[in-house]
């Protein structure tokens, strides 16, 4: 195979036995690979019913045609498994430099089954694999493992692992690699934790084939050229993504006070220009990447001085800012690092610090329950506390670790309404009140309340259009219209390709679809048009989707938090605005889709269509 | 009238000393649009992308009032 290296390993950690197996070309040809080729195995492998941080479920990491290739950003990777946050299917996708090495010594994924006896962690080179004992390893933070690892193996290694909240099965528990990047969102770290697998080590130097590397070269280069040119690169290598918060922040999105308001007062403190000015040493990129949006960050004040580390991103400066209603961008940093540290999603973690401090503010979490800390809004303190408190599931971090959902079951008294999440997944950093499409967008993302699927926050919130579908303007934010949905539909579509190669999302925002089919089918060699780039990147939604209809989520869970759907928002440009229309938005979502519009669930028809018959039977008896 | 001018990124630079860096307002002629502030302020048409008053898109040729909020962003992307 071109493109691809054509085999996955299979490591049972049950027996520690270790195998290899090709990737079927009909099946390459289906999914291509990242996420889509993941969720292929873990649909047919992972039963309906199966418990997440059980031996039974799946814990597949898997890179793309395109990953380790001269394409822009072809570094990434996608995370699939059953979540045990949500209870659906669930991906994480990150950059930074693992996964080329991975794919380089030989293969495009590995598929991780049972449960270990004892910590062990999975050391990959050309052509061979191999389980070693992780007893030493077990404890240590994402740094430290990572430096150990190194020192053991050579620093040309590059590691992906957990942290102490992965291995304590925190549901907020993320993996990482390269020491700073995240695979965030979904408790992935958690299933890896429960296998007892503390981190794989890889280090490849196989050539990727590419079946027609003149086309190849030629089309990456255009496209390399035309970013590197770009006002998007310009802005984004500048300020990095917290460039977002000023333009989310003026609309009136911004979630401030756990989502009580839209817009935060003292956006100066931790805007792009404040975190450029005051703690900016260096600006990174990931693989092969020519916009450099990650960020070398050093606290040089305060009590946290000396401190450094990568990011934050603008959804950890929000979530662990505006949204705690706190201003410290050395406290804001400072959490984003021990995220990083004890390996946690940036996002929920903010969301359940915000939703803690509502529940004090109104009395429903006290000093008794919080080991005598006044968790209230604005203290940077206790934004830093908790933060290591979740990590360490220590105190009142052992409750919050479980994520808003659960939290807000055991507290009850109301406070569901006001816990952020859909399906259990923590919403990111874009009130929906001030584009509805957004609510829609994380009512129906498979892994819950997700921005990435879709990202209509693009055409909405940043006025960007997306150059990979033909149409992604949103006429009016306050207004949807039938055609919004169709928008959505088709940017999922689209945005889920670049999780399936193995690239980053960003150059949807200024290529079109027709150079990515070209690099697609240059690298294969395989026939692949724009109508095979639509109808993959949809069939991966449908299987995505049909795995969580087949554990019985349904149209029901399709939904929104209460404040949002209910509550108006109080002040500023979206005043009085609320996501009322869900329903309708909800039919005209579905029937885009092709989907039934009483349960949610792909039709027989849709499911023929997309090659997908052997599914049918598990959602329509 | 008064309005309060926003201007992000490179763009900053185009604001009058006067109203750089403070929350203060630029005055302008009653029935004043957007097309009189972009002249006043010397932002070449190209530049600008993104204008939003009080966090919405205005229509074209719209006039501005007393107390609004004029946000400009430089074009990040697309076409």
């Amino acid at each position: 195979m071109f493109g691809l290296m054509g085999k996955i390993l299979r490591v049972d950690l049950t027996n520690a036995k270790i195998s290899d197996e090709e990737i079927p070309e009909s099946t390459a040809k289906m999914f291509l690979g990242g996420g889509g080729l993941a969720t292929k195995y873990l649909y047919d492998e992972v039963k309906k019913g199966t418990e997440p941080l059980g031996p039974a479920n799946e814990l597949i990491f898997m890179t793309g045609p395109l990953t380790g290739t001269p394409c822009p950003s072809a570094g990434r990777y996608s995370v699939v498994a059953k979540s045990p946050l949500t209870g659906t299917w669930a991906q994480a996708n990150s950059g930074g430099f693992w996964a080329p090495d991975f794919k380089r010594t030989g293969y495009d994924g590995v598929i991780f089954q049972g449960v270990s006896k004892k910590p062990v962690y999975l050391v990959c080179e050309d052509g061979k694999a191999e389980l070693r004992d992780a007893s030493h390893l077990w404890g240590l933070k994402v740094p430290e493992t990572t430096d150990t690892i190194q020192k053991e193996l050579g620093s040309q290694f590059k590691v992906a692992c957990i942290g102490p909240a992965g291995e304590k099965l925190a549901r907020l528990a993320c993996v990482m690699n390269d020491k700073h990047r995240a695979a965030g969102r979904c408790g992935l770290g958690a299933v890896m934790g429960s296998k007892k697998l503390k981190a794989i080590a890889a280090r490849g130097t196989k050539k990727i084939e590419i079946a027609k590397p003149e086309i190849f070269s030629q089309v990456a280069k255009k496209q390399y050229d035309l970013i590197r040119d770009s006002m998007l690169k310009v802005g984004l290598e500048t300020h990095g993504t917290n460039l977002l918060l000023d333009m989310v922040n003026v609309r009136g999105g911004l979630p401030t006070r756990n989502w009580q308001i839209g817009m935060f007062s003292r956006e100066t403190k931790i805007n792009g220009p404040a975190l450029t000015e005051n703690l900016l040493k260096d600006r990174v990129a990931c693989f092969a990447c020519p916009i450099a949006c990650g960020r070398v960050s050093e606290i040089k004040t305060g009590k946290w001085a000396g401190k450094e580390g990568e990011g934050p991103e603008y959804e950890s400066v929000v979530l662990l800012g505006s949204a705690c209603d706190v201003d410290d961008l050395n406290a804001i940093t400072m959490a984003n690092f021990l995220c990083n540290e004890y390996g946690l999603d940036t996002i929920s973690v903010g969301s359940v610090i915000a939703f803690a401090m509502e529940c004090y503010e109104k009395g429903i979490l006290t000093k008794k329950d919080t080991g005598g800390m006044e968790i209230k809004f604005g203290d940077p303190d206790v934004l830093v506390e908790l933060t290591e408190k979740i990590g360490k599931r220590e105190g009142i971090g052992d409750l919050l670790g479980e994520g808003v959902k659960r939290v807000a079951e055991k507290l009850g008294k109301g406070s569901e309404r006001f816990a952020m999440h859909v399906k259990g997944l923590e919403l990111p950093a874009y009130d929906s009140r001030a584009a509805k499409i957004t609510g829609l967008g994380y009512a129906v993302a498979s892994r819950g309340g997700d921005h990435m699927t879709g990202y209509i926050q693009g055409p909405t919130f940043i006025d960007t259009p997306f150059l990979i579908v033909d149409d992604s303007k949103i006429a009016d934010v306050y207004v949807p219209q039938p055609k919004d949905a169709t928008v959505l539909r088709d940017l999922e579509n689209a945005l889920t390709m670049f999780d399936v190669t193995g690239t980053c999302k960003f150059m949807g925002l200024m290529l079109d679809a027709k150079e990515w089919v070209d690099l697609i089918a240059s690298v294969t060699g395989w026939e692949f048009t724009i109508g095979d780039f639509k109808k993959t990147g949809e069939r991966v939604v449908n299987l995505s989707r049909a795995f969580n209809m087949r554990d019985g989520f349904s149209r029901a869970d399709d939904t929104l938090p209460k404040r949002l759907l209910e509550e108006p928002m109080p002040d500023g440009p979206a005043k009085g605005h609320r996501v009322e229309q869900l329903d309708e938005l909800l039919d005209y979502y579905y029937e885009a889709r092709g989907w039934d519009k009483k349960t949610g669930k792909p039709t027989p028809e849709k499911l023929r269509e997309l090659g997908l018959e052997y599914v049918i039977p598990d959602l329509w008896k | 009238m008064n309005i309060e001018v926003k201007l992000f990124y490179n763009l900053a630079e185009y604001l009058p000393l006067e109203i750089k860096n403070k929350k203060g307002s630029l005055h302008l002629e009653e029935g004043a649009t957007i097309q009189n502030l972009l002249s006043r302020l010397g932002i070449p048409e190209q530049m600008t992308r993104v204008i939003l008053v009080n966090g919405i898109r205005p229509k074209d040729g719209e006039k501005l009032q007393e107390g609004d909020v004029v946000a400009i962003f430089p074009p990040l992307a697309g076409g």
